[in-house]
Order: structure tokens, then sequence, then C-alpha cells
């Protein structure tokens, strides 16, 4: 095989699950050549998956399904070669950090696939230390892999692909359980691969702040199983607003700033490409600026933040609270804040800040070691978590974490709750299916709970727990894995219930959410609680935010770089239309 | 309780396959000492533990309250033996000497057994156990199928832990009928079991794409080794066994325990 023959040549492929009514994946083509870093995104449930997975054969052969057209990576037909076989061509890293981990214990993870391929010893100690060395985790090399974090665990993951050497590499979101900072070191590690050494790789991303700059190639998969757009990025973005209106797929903020230019002040109409970095768009600004085409407004304020409605009785009161788990290691360390009624509270750090531990301890799963926790009026060191959860619901990371009324209906999953309270058949019936019609699963209420796309399944998570319509909604990542429409009909769903009374604390390491939709922020880093206020201020004290590996939105780092080059723009400006309030 | 606690010490120390062998000169041993030999064996084994395997009176005595309450069950099960002079009566079933004396030994020999088999976990990588077991000519495939299951116990700990917090926060654990820990129970083993096969189905995904299985053979970051320590150890309780096999079919220094009980 030469450099300059394709690395992927997948050719009218036709995928369809068993059961399922309509293809996943319908008379797709797509060439993917060598060297090239390809972005593959598309709307939740329009088969990034299923295509990854049938570029090593494990679709069909281990899924299942009826699977016709031709496919071809690096001389290899997955249909005729078994996945061990394609193993020595493509490595594949995995969403699900932990269930991909094939042994216990950090170098023999490492060591595992190309102990497979009959890797001579010495040759393998070779690559393990090299390996461990491009993940800094050389000194944890003897630890257990159930020890490390999410992020950690996610490079193990790579680094165990890494280690056989392939010719292509696939990761399905595999920044999906790491902090801002952490994603945007694996997306540099996967560039330097690509520039470096030459592998080929393709990366599914819902996220694409960080992603889009670096990649040569995106590809936009659509809802009826094709490919939407193909190209350089460049290009495919000058379909922006396509692609996050009917698509529903986020576009990197960079962007979202470039069309409302274009939208509001038909400024660069007639250019054929778009700016993909901070620095493209911020000389484009500057031009127009020089050019009089566009102005700031002086004095002019942004958004005025979503203000919670209601009374201001703290519905959550946490004082001085320590906590530590039978390891003796302090995990909270004095962690103090108030939370007023109606407020949506995010809180977010990097990986094992302590964030989960907290949010554990206003639903009474977990006690404070010393302090004291008042969610709803009760002291949760005192009350019954019964009591509690009638009033504080917990929405786990995982949905199906959630679920308990199994073998049932998600009618029965959303009802379970008030049955177990003892609610009345009458009351039931109309609560269930106003949270039916609320959350958009109509049609759905004698589907299981498990035959739920990801994205139905996380609203169904939120669904059964407001059931007994506690006071205070407690979500951990709820836009994981979820594309952009379904995060913003997901926010918008919160945002009646806010108006209705309801608090929402939510656990996020997505900060263009947390600048769109929190009304305050607590950052969390060590156990302690560094921040906690208005994100218009946090996104403005990058001292804070690195030592939490956190980033702020790109249109922060817009903002900065105007007033570093001396055009008086208000610093408190966090959402693309913040900006625009102030630019005429 | 179950996993390997990677703590340096001496049997830590000796080759995984030595220690297996071990254990099985100990599930010999078991069968052909009377009682009070059994008893003597589950003295050495704890002392082994603590001072060879360094694993700790904290692990060692939470292992000590599962397998003593087991032992207390086998003896309490001692009344429905029926057979012998009775010591006491529970209502109308006796407890006879006999019955203490069977189901006593049977509960040694579980507790020399199972606390054995403990301490080989405690103290041996599972990765050197596999290595070991192929070494011995188990097909790797085989082998690491009983890894892969060894990985599922840190797996399964986690996903238990999210299934109580969900059971907790939904109200199911707040009916204390029969009928509630019944249905808290079954819901509890049907969300395992579906956790289990979904993690399972992402593992041979993994397991697949990274070759696993694509040669007959494979290479390994750490091959096994054989270990002076672990041989002497072995040769010693291989001695022990040829000592006890003598003295029980030629000495008949305590025949028929081992076919009595």
């Amino acid at each position: 095989m030469s450099p300059s023959d394709p690395c992927v040549v997948i050719d009218n492929l036709t995928f369809c699950y068993d059961g399922a009514a309509s293809p996943t994946l319908k008379n797709l083509n797509l060439k993917v050549n060598r060297g090239e870093l390809v972005l593959l995104c598309g709307p939740t449930g329009s088969g990034k998956t299923t295509l990854a997975l049938s570029l090593n054969g494990l679709v069909p052969y281990t899924t299942g399904g009826d699977l016709t057209g031709s496919i071809e990576v690096c001389g290899l037909d997955p249909k005729s070669n078994p996945t061990p076989t394609m193993a020595t061509k493509i490595g594949l890293v995995f969403q699900d950090p932990e269930g991909q981990l094939c042994t216990l214990f950090l170098e023999d993870e490492i060591a595992f696939g190309p102990e497979n391929l009959l890797i001579a010893p010495e040759e393998l100690i070779n690559r393990v230390n090299e390996l461990l060395d491009l993940i800094e985790l050389r000194s944890m090399r003897l630890e257990s892999v159930f020890e490390l974090s999410g992020g950690q665990k996610q490079k193990v993951n790579i680094a165990s692909v890494l280690a056989m050497q392939p010719e292509l590499l696939v990761f399905d979101m595999p920044t999906a359980n790491l902090d801002p900072v952490g994603s945007a070191e694996v997306f540099k590690v996967i560039r330097h691969l690509v520039t470096e050494r030459d592998i080929t790789c393709i990366v599914i991303e819902n996220r694409l702040d960080d992603l889009v700059p670096l990649a040569d190639r995106v590809v936009v998969l659509d809802m009826d199983g094709g490919i939407a757009f193909d190209g350089e990025p460049e290009d495919v973005f000058m379909n922006a607003e396509e692609i996050m209106g009917t698509l529903g797929v986020e576009i990197p903020q960079v962007i979202e700033v470039e069309i409302e230019l274009r939208n509001r002040y038909k400024t660069g109409s007639k250019d054929k490409s778009i700016s993909l970095t901070i620095e493209q768009e911020i000389k484009r600004m500057e031009t127009l600026l020089e050019n009089h085409q566009i102005s700031v407004l002086l004095g002019q304020n942004g958004n005025e933040p979503d203000k919670a409605p209601g009374d201001e009785k703290p519905i959550v009161i946490v004082e001085d609270v320590h906590f530590s788990y039978r390891k003796g290691v302090e995990v909270l360390k004095g962690i103090s804040f108030e939370m007023k009624k109606g407020e949506l509270l995010a809180i977010v750090g990097n990986n094992g800040s302590g964030k989960t531990t907290m949010a554990k301890q206003l639903v009474g799963l977990l006690h404070p070691t010393r302090g004291r926790v008042e969610v709803c009026g009760l002291d949760v060191s005192k009350a019954s978590i019964s009591d509690i959860a009638s009033k504080a619901a917990y929405v786990f990371q995982y949905p199906e974490h959630q679920f308990v009324a199994q073998g049932r209906a998600v009618y029965d999953e959303i009802a379970f709750n008030m049955r177990m309270a003892g609610f009345p058949d009458s009351a039931i019936k109309e609560r269930v299916e106003k949270l039916i019609d609320l959350f958009q699963l109509s049609g759905k209420e004698q589907v299981s709970p498990f035959e739920l796309s990801g994205g139905e399944m996380r609203t169904l998570s939120v669904a059964c727990m407001l059931s007994t319509e506690p006071e205070l909604l407690i979500l951990d990542e709820p836009t994981y894995g979820q594309d952009r429409r379904r995060i913003k009909g997901l926010m918008q769903r919160l945002g009646e219930l806010r108006q209705d009374g309801t608090s929402v604390i939510m656990i996020s390491h997505d900060m263009r959410l947390v600048a769109e939709y929190a009304t305050s922020v607590a950052l969390f880093h060590q156990g302690k609680l560094l921040f906690f206020g208005d994100p218009h201020e946090l996104f403005y004290k990058p001292d804070l935010l690195k030592l939490a590996a956190l980033k702020e939105p790109p249109v922060c780092t817009m903002v900065d770089l105007l007033a570093a080059r001396g055009i008086p723009i208000r610093r408190d400006i966090i959402t693309v239309p913040e900006l625009f309030n102030v630019i005429e | 309780m179950f996993q390997y606690a990677r703590i340096p010490s001496i049997l830590a120390g000796f080759d995984a396959l030595s220690k297996f062998l071990w254990l099985v000169c100990i599930a010999i041993l078991v069968f052909i000492f009377p009682p009070l030999l059994n008893l003597v064996l589950f003295g050495i084994i704890l002392v082994s533990a603590l001072i060879l395997g360094r694993v700790g009176f904290k692990r060692v005595l939470s292992a000590l309250a599962v397998l003593l309450t087991l032992a207390l069950l086998f003896l309490i099960g001692g009344i429905f033996y029926g057979k012998g002079q009775p010591i006491f009566y529970v209502g109308p079933f006796p407890y006879t000497w006999e019955g203490l004396t069977v189901r006593g030994a049977a509960a040694a020999r579980i507790l020399n057994v199972m606390l054995s088999s403990m301490l080989f976990i405690w103290v041996t990588n599972p990765r050197d156990l596999v290595t070991g077991l192929v070494r011995l000519g188990l097909p790797y495939r085989l082998a690491f199928t009983i890894f892969v299951g060894l990985n599922y116990i840190p797996i399964l700990t986690h996903e238990m832990g999210y299934i109580n917090d969900a059971q907790k926060l939904r109200g199911l654990r707040k009916d204390k009928s029969v009928r509630g820990l019944l249905r808290l129970y079954r819901t509890y083993i049907v969300a395992i079991l579906l956790r289990s096969l979904r993690k399972a189905q992402i593992t041979a995904f993994a397991l697949d794409s990274k070759g696993f299985g694509a040669h007959q053979e494979r290479t390994y970051l750490n091959p096994f080794r054989w270990t002076a320590g672990g041989l002497i150890w072995l040769a010693v309780w291989v001695v022990i066994v040829f000592l006890s096999l003598y003295s029980t079919f030629v000495l008949h220094l305590w025949s028929g325990y081992y076919l009595a009980y």
C-alpha cells in the first residue's frame, strides 16, 4: 500500500440492526486519505458509532444486523477478516473509559494489545515506557487501572490502542469524561499522532471548539443514515446554520460569532471560507472595527443574568462541610455556600475535584464527617433518605443507573417513585402523562427504557425523578453524549420547571452550557470551593480556571484579546448573544 | 475482601504457580487430617497470612467474620445429624457428639480451603496466575477468561454502589415488608444482570479490538518465571503432604477420617 492510497474506502454501505425499522447507515460513501485527521460529527442517533464499529468488523459480526456494500480499511476487508486480525491495522477507543479496560494494572493494560500481536517482550517494554511518558503516568505504572480518575482511564485507553501501532485510529467521543483542559490535551495528542507519526485518525465528537481548528476534514452525518457534509472545515462550516439548525449539531463558538456577524451586518458574505480559530476571527473583527463596519458600544451591558424567580430563601445551606471516605483522605475540605430558591447552580471543576461527592451530600447518600448540610429545610444528617428524596431529586450521570422498574415500560419507570410513595392511581396517571408530554416521550409509554436512544434515556432519567415534584433537581453531567438540539431541549424543560419554582443544580464540564444557563457557579478543586458566584465573574479569572483545569468559553477569549488590542469592551461577556449586545 | 492486595511481602514475592500448587496441597491435607490437625493447619495459614503475607489484621478479621459465620452455620447443622449420643436437645432434635464431630470436621475443612484461597488471592497478582497457567499448558484464551472474570469484581462493585444509591433515592428501600424485600432483591439482581451484560459487550468489543485471539500464541510483558522462594515453599508443603499420606495410609495414625466425614 503506497502512502497516497486511501486508508478507508466505504462504498454504498447500508446497515440495519436486527429488528430495527429503518437502516442506521444508508448508501454511505466515504474515503479517508492516509495521514488525515477527520472529525466525524452528527446528531445523536445518526450512526456515528455504528460507522466506527463497522470499520473493524464489530458491526455486524458482534452486534448482529444486516450489512451491504463494501468497506476497505488499510487494504483489509473487515467483512472477510475477523476483528482481531483487523486490530493489526485499526485501533478503536470507545466512549466508556472503564468498560474497555481488559486488565487490572496500568502497564499490563498498555501491553495487552501488542502482546496479542506477538510483539517481543523487549519491544513491549519500550512501547509501554514510551506511552507511559506520553500520557504522563509513568509513576503509576503498577497501579490498578480502577483506581485512576475517569480522565486518566481514558488516557490509558488511548495509550493501550497506540501501543499496537495501528495505521488507523478511531476515537468514539474520547473526551466525554474529561475536564476541558484534559479534553484539549487529548486532541493535541491526536493531532501529534497524525502530524508526527503519520497515523490516520477519525474522531467522533460533539464538542467541537477545540477540535475543529486541528482537523483536516469534517464529515457530518445526517439522520437518514448518509453524509450531509464532507470537506475541509472551512468549507463545511460555511453551512454552519444548516448544521446547527436542521441537524442540531453544535458548531464551534467562533463560527457562531462569524455567522452572527455575517447575518447581522452582511460582513464577509462573499467569502468562500470561514474563520476557524479565535485569532482569525479577532483579525476579522479588528478589520471590521477599523473600517467602521461595526463598533463596540461603551457602557452597554450584556444580557442581564438570568435571575432566579421567587423569594430569596436559601434552598441549600452548606456550612463548613468536610468529608472523608474510609481511606481517610479528605475529599471535601470545609465547603460553605448557600443556594437561593429557583436558581440554576452549576458545579464545575476538574476530574476528582469533589463535585459528585458534594452532590451526594445534598441528597443524603453521603453524610458530612464535619459540618452541616440543609436541603429544602431538612438537615440531611438527621432526615431519612426517603424524606430527602421526596424534596431533592438526583439524576445520575449514566441514565441506566436510574432505572429500577426493571422489565417494565417508560410509563412504569416514571410512575415508580409515586407508587412507592403511595400516591393514588388517578394522581399518578395525571402526573405521568404530564411528564411524558413535557419531555416529549409520547408514543414511547409502553417501550422498555433500555430500548430508547441515548438522548431519550437521558430525558426519561430526568422525568422519572420529577414525578414527586421535588423542590430541588440535581443533575450529574446532563449533557453527556448529547447533541446540541437535545441539550437545548433539556435546558428548555429545566427553564420551565424553574419558572414553577424548582431549583436546579447541575454538575458539568461543558463551560458553554454553564455560561448560557447557570445563574451561579461553584468551582471545586481538590475538595475545596475556590469560587462561588456569578459565572460572568468566574470566566474572567484565568488563574482560577487554569488551576482547576477549566477553560473559559471561546467568546471570553475573544473579548480578552479584543481588550488587549485596546478595544474598550466590557469584560463580563460570556455568551454570543451578550457579545452582540455590545456590538453595533 | 476478594482482591489482590498488592502489598510487598514474602508470599507476594513467590511465583504464582508455586502458590497455586500449594493450594492443591492444602486441598489434599484437609481431607486426610483429623479435625484437630485441621485446626492446627488453620492456625498455620492464619499466621502465614499475617507474617509471610503481611495482609494486615483488618483484612484477616473481615475474612474471619465471614468464614466463622459459615463455620457456625455448619455446626448448627449438627442438629439434623440425628445419630449418636445426645449432648442437648433443641426442641425435638438431639444435638449429638457425633453430629458435633462430623460437622466440626466439615467446618474446619471449609475454613482451611477458603482461608488459603483468600490468602492466595491477596498475595497473587492475577496476571501472574494467568501466565503461570499458560505455562502449565492451559490455552491462553481460557486462562484469560478467568482473568476477565476477576476484572469484573471491581467493575461490579462500582455498579452495585450505583444501584444501591438509585434504589435508596427512588424509595425502593422504604418498604420493609417481605414483599418489599423480594421486590428489592429482584430489582437488584435484574439491574446487576443488565449492567453486567452491557459491560460484557463493551469488554468483548475492547478485547476483539485489541487483537485478542488473533494468534494461537501471545507474548507477555511479564512472562512467567519460577522463583526460588516459591519452589522452597512448595517443596516444604509437598513433603508435609507425603508425610501425612504416609501417616494415614501406612502408619494408620488417623486412618478413616478422610472416609468418614
